[in-house]
C-alpha cells in the first residue's frame, strides 16, 4: 500500500500533520508515503479530484495503486494507525 | 411704660422666633431649581450621575431632577439636538446636564462640584430654566422621570418619578444586573468587563489558522533566509502592517457608532447582527468536525505568493519593506469585507462605555493584539525553532463555541435589556 499526502505551505492544518506522520513512518518504516505540495502539483490535484474541498488530505492506495481510503483534515495518529494497519496486505 | 414691656416682649418673641426659623431645615420651597439630565439605558456614567442625583436630593429639597432618556425617545433628542443647536454645541456624548441656563457633559468629580455650584447659582439668582423654556418655546412633548427629595426618601428613586410610564428605568438594583435565559439560567452580565469581553471578542474574531495563509506564505519564504535579523525584521513588519489596517477599520466603526450610537434601531440591528453571526460560529463548531482549511481561490493564492517570493527576493531590504507593509495593507482590506461582524458588535458595545478618547484606543490596541496573537505565536516559534509549524483547529472549534455562545448573549442583552452593557 501506499499513502498520498496533498498539503500545501499556507494550509495550518497541514503543518499540524506534518510531525503526526513522521512519527507513524518512523514506527513503521515499511509504509511508503509521497507528498505533494497542492500549488506545485496540479497534476495530483486534478487526478484525484482536489480542486475544492479541505486540506490536507490522504489517499491510500492499494498496490496496483487503486484508492481504497481518502481522509481529509486534521486527523489523528490513531486514526492514521487504523487505517494504515487495516490496508497494510492490500 | 407700657411700650417699653411690648417693645422688650416684641424683641424676646422675635428673638425666639428667629432661633426657631434658624434650626428648622431649610425646605427651599421657595426655590425650586431643576437639574435636566439627557442619559442612555447604556451608558454607565449616566448610571453614576443618576445615583448620585439621588442623593443629592436628599440634602437639597427645593432640588428636582429631570431625566430624559434618549435613546428609545425621539422627541428627547430633538429636545438635546435643539439645546447643542442653541448652545452651538454638537452634543454627541452623554450625560449631558443643563442646571439653570449652565450646562456640563459627562460625569466625573468636578462635576460633582459644578451641579452644587450650578445649584446654588439657579436658586440665588432666579435664573431662567433654560430647557423648560425651550420645551414650551418649541412645543416638544419631552418624557421625563423625576427624583425629588420626597420620592426618594425612603424609597428608590426613579421607579417612583412623577412619568412612571417608562419600563425600562436606569434604576441600579442588583436585577437589572442580571438576566435569565431559557435553559442556561440567570448570568451576570456585569461580571463580564470590559477588558474581559474585549479578549474574548477579539480570540474569537482573530483565532483563525486557517485565514493565516499569507503569513504562512510568508513564513516558508523567509526561512530560506540567512540573516535571522531580516527574518524577524520581514515578519514583524508584516504582522505590525495587518494589525494597523484592522485596527483604523475598528476605529472607523468606533467613530460611526460614537457619531450615531444613540438611535434604538441602530442597537436592534448591532443585536440581531450578533446572534446571526454567533449562530455562524456554532453552525461552525457543529460542521467543521474535519477539522482541515478550505481550500481558497487559486488565482488569489498564486498572486500572492508571487508577490511575495518577489518582495522576499528583492536586493535592497528597504524595497522589500516596503514592499511587504503594501502587501500586507492589500491582502487585509480584502479581508475586512468578509469580517464586518465582529468588530461592529464589539465597537457598538465599546461606544456605549462612554470613556475618554485614549481609553477607547487603548481597548482598540488591546483587541488588536489579541487578534493578532496566533500570528505572533506561529510566527515567533518559527523564527526560533526555523521551522514553520501550524496550530491545531480543534482550538478553533472550542473558541467558536464559547464565543458563538457568547456573541449570542450579547446580542440578546442588546435587544433585551441593553442596560447591562454599560461597562
Amino acid at each position: 500500500m501506499k499513502v498520498l499526502k496533498i498539503g500545501a505551505l499556507w494550509c495550518s492544518g497541514c503543518l499540524v500533520m506534518v510531525p503526526r506522520w513522521k512519527e507513524i513512518e518512523k514506527e513503521n518504516p515499511w509504509l511508503e508515503t509521497t507528498y505533494y505540495d497542492y500549488d506545485s502539483s496540479p497534476q495530483v490535484v486534478s487526478e484525484y479530484g482536489l480542486e475544492e474541498g479541505l486540506l490536507p488530505t490522504f489517499i491510500f492506495l492499494d498496490k496496483d495503486g487503486v484508492e481504497v481510503h481518502r481522509l481529509s483534515g486534521e486527523v489523528d495518529k490513531n486514526t492514521l494507525l487504523e487505517l494504515v494497519n487495516k490496508y497494510r496486505e492490500s | 411704660m407700657v411700650s417699653m414691656g411690648l417693645l422688650q416682649k416684641l424683641i424676646k418673641n422675635t428673638t425666639f422666633l428667629f432661633l426657631i426659623w434658624a434650626f428648622i431645615p431649610k425646605t427651599y420651597t421657595e426655590t425650586e431649581t431643576n437639574i435636566h439630565l439627557f442619559y442612555s439605558l447604556t451608558c454607565g456614567f449616566c448610571k453614576k450621575e443618576v445615583l448620585y442625583l439621588e442623593e443629592y436630593v436628599k440634602s437639597n429639597p427645593g432640588v428636582t431632577v429631570r431625566t430624559y432618556e434618549i435613546t428609545g425617545n425621539k422627541e428627547n433628542r430633538r429636545l438635546l439636538s435643539y439645546i447643542g443647536h442653541e448652545i452651538g454645541l454638537d452634543i454627541r456624548n452623554i450625560p449631558f446636564t443643563v442646571i439653570g441656563d449652565e450646562y456640563f457633559l459627562g460625569f466625573g468629580e468636578k462635576h460633582k462640584n459644578l451641579i452644587n455650584e450650578y445649584t446654588e447659582k439657579a436658586a440665588s439668582d432666579n435664573s431662567t430654566d433654560f430647557v423648560e423654556n425651550l420645551i414650551n418655546e418649541k412645543n416638544i412633548k419631552v418624557r421625563y422621570d423625576t427624583i425629588k427629595y420626597e420620592n426618594v426618601v425612603g424609597d428608590t428613586a426613579l421607579s417612583n418619578g412623577a412619568n412612571k410610564d417608562n419600563e425600562q428605568n436606569i434604576s441600579s438594583g442588583d436585577k437589572a444586573e442580571e438576566v435569565k435565559f431559557p435553559l442556561i439560567g440567570i448570568v451576570k452580565l456585569k461580571d463580564l468587563s470590559l477588558p474581559l469581553l474585549t479578549f474574548v471578542i477579539a480570540l474569537l474574531d482573530g483565532f483563525n489558522p486557517c485565514a493565516m495563509w499569507t503569513l504562512l506564505f510568508l513564513i516558508s519564504l523567509i526561512l530560506g533566509m540567512e540573516d535571522r535579523l531580516k527574518m524577524w525584521i520581514l515578519g514583524l513588519t508584516f504582522i505590525i502592517a495587518s494589525g494597523l489596517v484592522y485596527f483604523l477599520f475598528l476605529a472607523a466603526w468606533l467613530n460611526f457608532f460614537l457619531v450615531v450610537g444613540f438611535t434604538t434601531i441602530l442597537r436592534y440591528i448591532i443585536g440581531f447582527a450578533a446572534i446571526l453571526i454567533g449562530v455562524h460560529y456554532l453552525n461552525d463548531y457543529v460542521k467543521n468536525k474535519d477539522k482541515g482549511c478550505q481550500i481558497i481561490a487559486n488565482e488569489k493564492r498564486q498572486k500572492v505568493f508571487q508577490k511575495l517570493k518577489e518582495i522576499t527576493q528583492n536586493k535592497s531590504f528597504a524595497l522589500s519593506l516596503i514592499g511587504i507593509i503594501l502587501l500586507a495593507l492589500a491582502v487585509n482590506m480584502v479581508e475586512l469585507l468578509c469580517s464586518a461582524g465582529l468588530p461592529a458588535v464589539y465597537t457598538d458595545i465599546l461606544s456605549m462605555s462612554n470613556l475618554p478618547a485614549w481609553k477607547y484606543y487603548s481597548y482598540l490596541t488591546f483587541y488588536i493584539i489579541i487578534f493578532m496573537l496566533d500570528d505572533i505565536i506561529v510566527f515567533a516559534i518559527a523564527m526560533i525553532t526555523l521551522k514553520a509549524i501550524g496550530i491545531e483547529s480543534k482550538y478553533t472549534r472550542f473558541s467558536h463555541l464559547i464565543g458563538g455562545i457568547i456573541v449570542i448573549l450579547i446580542g440578546l442583552v442588546l435587544i433585551i435589556n441593553p442596560e447591562i452593557l454599560a461597562l
